[in-house]
């Protein structure tokens, strides 16, 4: 009891040292004026009485040591003292100080906040039921690769794999409004097929799931609402089961509610970009009959038997592909992805290279740690003697080392933890089209691991010489002063500069690399110019608008109210906007004759007139559609250029005619010919494209685009408003700029781009400090060589030059290094990469000569310390 | 006036004890009060009186609280715990039969 009272004491000790400070001298103070009172009324001065009574109390100072003593005091004024000396050492060597603080905090900061970022984004596994034997099905074909399904596809699929997989499912991303109570809100969930839920594990937290013919179209409507909505917008009210609500104009019975992971992504592209939670779950209630073979939207998922591995699911469903590609006359074929591979693409080599790079960074900052604190306890190894020879303890030698490791590592780790909370933070405001980013936090395992391991690293090299000063090697330290430094850890110290070097120019070339292919992609021909466009979307309920004529006349309508306030050369409909997926299909061209399941896939768009025009798209040869292209006249398409160079390569084909096969009745003739918009994804060829009039052909889900300086809510709040007008009941959906559009379908590879590139900036600061500390400490040790060189003639160009030779050795070997292995490094982002092979020698130059700047900056201020060398000083200096 | 007799060895411990146990009291009014009740035959000074009241609070015999005097003045007030009063009363008994034995040594001389 009295030992833990001891302590408890003494840690007050530590803690209230300062109030225990003045608590004393105030009591002894105190005392003073009591005596001094007393010898006043005896008759004494004031002068005379204090004088008497501080002869009377003693010697306040040796009072207070003695008391101080008494309470356990004294072991926490030698660590505050200790503390205070380590912190004086710290200013009295500035840049050391700072180096090393930068270094912790990079080292620290920089790879934890990148570890967390990848990890969060990419590695933690998806919050399903056994999310490993989940896969992905897309279309392929001929020319394109991973396209959805068609709902036919999918019933074949689901019929003919169940030796392959337990389950396989449909889904579609889908938005409703919800009406009713409150404000009318536009809510995105999906449709799927009965069976999803219970593939992916999602359990209703209330309720019931969908049962299994629910999923039929003759099947009443049900829905299941996520537990955030359900608090939001029902009071988490529990006898909302079994109650009707209404989204998008229908009525739908609530059967459920689930909770909503926000990591919960699911596959789909670019809408669930934003890693949002779907608000609802409602039965797909498709038919082949309201879903042709040509219309490919559907998401496949799908869950492997047990037992059955990828490589065996991928021969049998080839299989599967041969039996389809006879029985239905299909050259569509059947592609699997794993699903975490769907979500975040593959990214398993710029992964691979990403954690490397973590690790790398970290064994760059410790060996600058390392290398910074070896120099600095060499160089004090006199010092150390002299205490020591004084007759300091060897404990007290090595913990006043250790204390000043300690107290460096403090506050460079502090700065880390700043640095890496900053990055994280900055991350998710940045980059909020990454899936899932919106959940990423600091991962504190690795915070500690890289801060735990940079410590120890600082300690363990500023201990190591201590340990070898205070073991009493007095003679020869003190003999061999301040030059005391053996040739061979110098060869060390230049090899992790070096090696810093070429870690970070391979960083460098790789950051280079995919960040060129970045801003290639960024500014690659489009065919239209996407500034100052908007754009906006709703969907026609199929019940209320059920034929051609309606949805047609509503199109006109909602793309002529809008035009009332931004000019009709400036609203444009369409039924997928450029530079996405988009609707593919079959098309037959008359009068030429393929084999079965050889027809020509196009992209196929429904446009409004002025969509060419509005873009800033070019007509080629023909006209565009006018007036005239409506419901009733002649049936007209206009084509792409990619599509005649692929079927018209040498004659025009205007006046041909060709069948779309989707919605209309009847061929239609090509009458112009535009030059590509980019019609599929960016980073691919535009693909052949034919276009049909939206006046003509109808369509119940049309893309919005005003081209206008205003931002999109100014769009919004008149599509809202044109909306309401007509009827009230549609969702606005997607609101955005053209530009955020482009940039959510390359979300992936800016990630990739800006992690690479953050580790490169890290690196080559890592690299600068680094090769700062060695340079430094290098100038110092030379400084006498340097007097005597000067006292000899050497004039300031030739110092300069001797410290710069050699530091343009170490860059020009550590780029040499870095090269190799950026060429091994390139190969692995090489199907990243875009416009640009590996072997781009802009990345390879640009990075080059960057590290020479940034190298030659860090050697400016030692160099210059050496050019100013002052004989008589230098031959002075002992 | 006799020349103020030094402290025995160990002795002030147990002076600070009994004094604060009649009534919780400042340093300053301490040191005055041994050397009243002493009838001046005894002095303590602060260099002792301090630390050893540090002491003792530290071993949890004494605790002290501040407190405003009727001069208007802070003063931190030292009062003793239970376990100050229980060290007492050993100390006591051990102090009584210590001065027995020594009584009785120098009469029998």
């Amino acid at each position: 009891m009295t030992a833990v009272r001891r302590m408890l004491l003494r840690l007050r000790a530590v803690f209230l040292f300062g109030r225990m400070q003045r608590e004393m001298d105030e009591e002894m103070r105190a005392h003073v004026e009591r005596a001094a009172d007393r010898y006043m009324a005896r008759g004494m001065s004031r002068a005379e009485a204090t004088v008497a009574a501080r002869r009377e109390f003693g010697n306040a100072t040796v009072i207070a040591s003695d008391a101080r003593d008494a309470r356990g005091a004294r072991w926490a004024e030698a660590l505050v003292t200790d503390i205070r000396v380590a912190l004086r050492a710290m200013r009295a060597t500035p840049a050391l100080t700072l180096v090393i603080t930068l270094t912790l905090a990079l080292g620290i900061g920089a790879t934890t906040a990148i570890y967390s970022i990848v990890d969060g984004v990419l590695l933690r596994p998806l919050p399903y039921r056994a999310p490993e034997s989940l896969v992905v099905l897309h279309d392929v074909q001929r020319t394109d690769r991973d396209l959805p399904a068609s709902f036919p596809e999918y019933v074949d699929w689901r019929q003919r794999t169940t030796s392959i997989f337990s389950d396989v499912g449909a889904l579609i991303w889908h938005g409703e409004v919800l009406s009713g109570s409150g404000d009318a809100e536009q809510l995105q969930g999906a449709e799927t097929s009965a069976n999803v839920l219970s593939m992916l594990g999602v359990t209703p937290t209330l309720g019931r799931a969908f049962r299994a013919d629910e999923d039929l179209p003759s099947a009443p409507r049900v829905v299941m609402l996520s537990d955030d909505l359900w608090k939001r917008r029902f009071n988490a009210d529990s006898t909302i089961i079994g109650r009707s609500i209404t989204l998008t104009g229908q009525p739908f019975v609530v059967i459920g509610v689930y909770h909503a992971s926000p990591t919960a992504v699911l596959p789909q592209g670019n809408t669930f970009a934003h890693g949002k939670a779907p608000d609802f779950w409602e039965p797909l209630r498709l038919s082949e009959r309201n879903s042709p073979r040509g219309v490919h939207y559907i998401s496949v998922i799908a869950r492997l038997r047990p037992g059955v591995t990828a490589a065996a699911a991928s021969v049998r469903l080839a299989a599967v592909e041969g039996q389809l590609e006879k029985d239905r006359a299909t050259t569509h074929g059947i592609a699997m992805l794993p699903l975490a591979t769907e979500l975040v693409g593959n990214l398993r080599a710029p992964l691979a290279l990403l954690l490397g790079s973590v690790v790398l960074v970290l064994i760059v900052a410790c060996a600058n740690i390392a290398n910074l604190l070896l120099a600095r306890t060499t160089a004090r190894r006199r010092e150390l003697a002299v205490r020591a020879a004084l007759g300091a303890g060897r404990l007290r030698v090595t913990w006043h080392v250790l204390l000043e490791g300690i107290v460096r590592a403090t506050i460079g780790g502090v700065c880390g933890i700043l640095l890496a909370l900053g990055t994280v933070s900055a991350a998710r405001h940045f980059l909020r089209e990454i899936p899932r980013i919106s959940e990423v936090t600091l991962d504190v395992r690795a915070l500690l691991i890289a801060a735990a391991l940079s410590i120890a690293t600082g300690m363990l090299a500023s201990l190591v010489p201590a340990l070898r000063a205070s073991r009493g090697d007095l003679v020869s330290d003190l003999r061999e002063g301040a030059r005391g430094v053996s040739g061979g850890r110098d060869r060390v110290r230049h090899a992790l500069v070096i090696a810093q070097i070429a870690v970070s120019f391979t960083l460098l070339v790789t950051g280079a690399l995919l960040g060129r292919s970045f801003e290639r992609l960024t500014h690659a021909p489009n065919g239209f110019d996407p500034r100052d466009l908007v754009t906006a979307s709703t969907w026609l309920p199929d019940s209320r608008y059920p034929d051609s004529v309606s949805q047609i006349a509503f199109n006109t309508r909602l793309g002529d109210a809008v035009a009332r306030r931004f000019g009709a050369t400036n609203v444009a409909l369409t039924s997928d906007l450029p530079v996405g997926g988009g609707t593919s299909g079959d098309i037959t061209i008359v009068g030429r004759v393929f084999a079965a399941g050889q027809a020509p896939m196009v992209q196929k768009r429904v446009v409004s007139h002025g969509y060419f025009s509005v873009l800033h798209a070019r007509l080629v040869s023909g006209r565009l559609f006018a007036a005239g292209d409506v419901l009733g006249a002649p049936h007209v398409a206009i084509v792409n250029e990619a599509f005649v160079k692929r079927w018209f390569p040498t004659e025009s084909p205007l006046g041909h005619q060709i069948t779309f096969d989707w919605n209309t009745s009847g061929p239609q003739t090509i009458v112009g010919v535009v030059a590509d918009v980019r019609e599929g994804p960016l980073d691919q060829a535009a693909p052949p494209a034919v276009y049909a009039p939206s006046e003509q052909v109808p369509n119940t889900f049309m893309n919005m685009i005003v081209r206008t300086d205003r931002d999109p809510s100014g769009v919004e709040a008149v599509y809202r408003d044109a909306l309401r007008e007509i009827d009230p009941a549609l969702p606005v959906l997607q609101v955005r700029t053209m530009s955020d559009w482009i940039a959510s379908g390359i979300a992936r590879r800016r990630l990739t781009a800006s992690i690479l590139g953050a580790f490169a900036v890290a690196a080559l600061l890592l690299a600068a400090v680094g090769l700062y500390g060695v340079i430094s400490y290098s100038v110092t040790q030379r400084m006498r060589e340097f007097g005597v060189r000067a006292a000899l003639g050497a004039v300031t160009g030739d110092l300069v030059r001797l410290v710069f030779t050699q530091v343009a050795g170490w860059i020009v070997i550590g780029v040499a290094a870095g090269a190799v292995a950026g060429l091994a490094a390139g190969k692995l982002v090489s199907a990243q990469l875009y416009g640009i092979t590996q072997t781009d020698p802009w990345a390879f130059g640009a990075s080059a000569v960057l590290l020479a700047i940034v190298g030659g900056m860090a050697a400016f201020a030692p160099t210059w310390r050496a050019a100013r060398a002052d004989p008589l000083e230098a031959l002075h200096a002992d | 006036m006799a020349k103020p007799a030094p402290l025995l060895q160990g002795t002030l411990d147990l002076i600070v004890l009994e004094l604060l146990r009649s009534e919780p009291t400042n340093g300053y009014d301490l040191a005055q009060r041994i050397q009243a009740v002493s009838r001046d035959v005894l002095q303590v000074n602060a260099g002792s009186l301090y630390p050893a009241l540090y002491r003792l609070e530290e071993r949890g015999l004494v605790k002290a609280a501040w407190k405003e005097t009727d001069t208007g003045r802070r003063a931190k007030v030292y009062s003793l715990t239970a376990a100050g009063r229980k060290a007492l009363e050993s100390q006591r008994a051990e102090w009584a039969r210590f001065a027995g034995a020594l009584s009785h040594i120098l009469k029998r001389a």
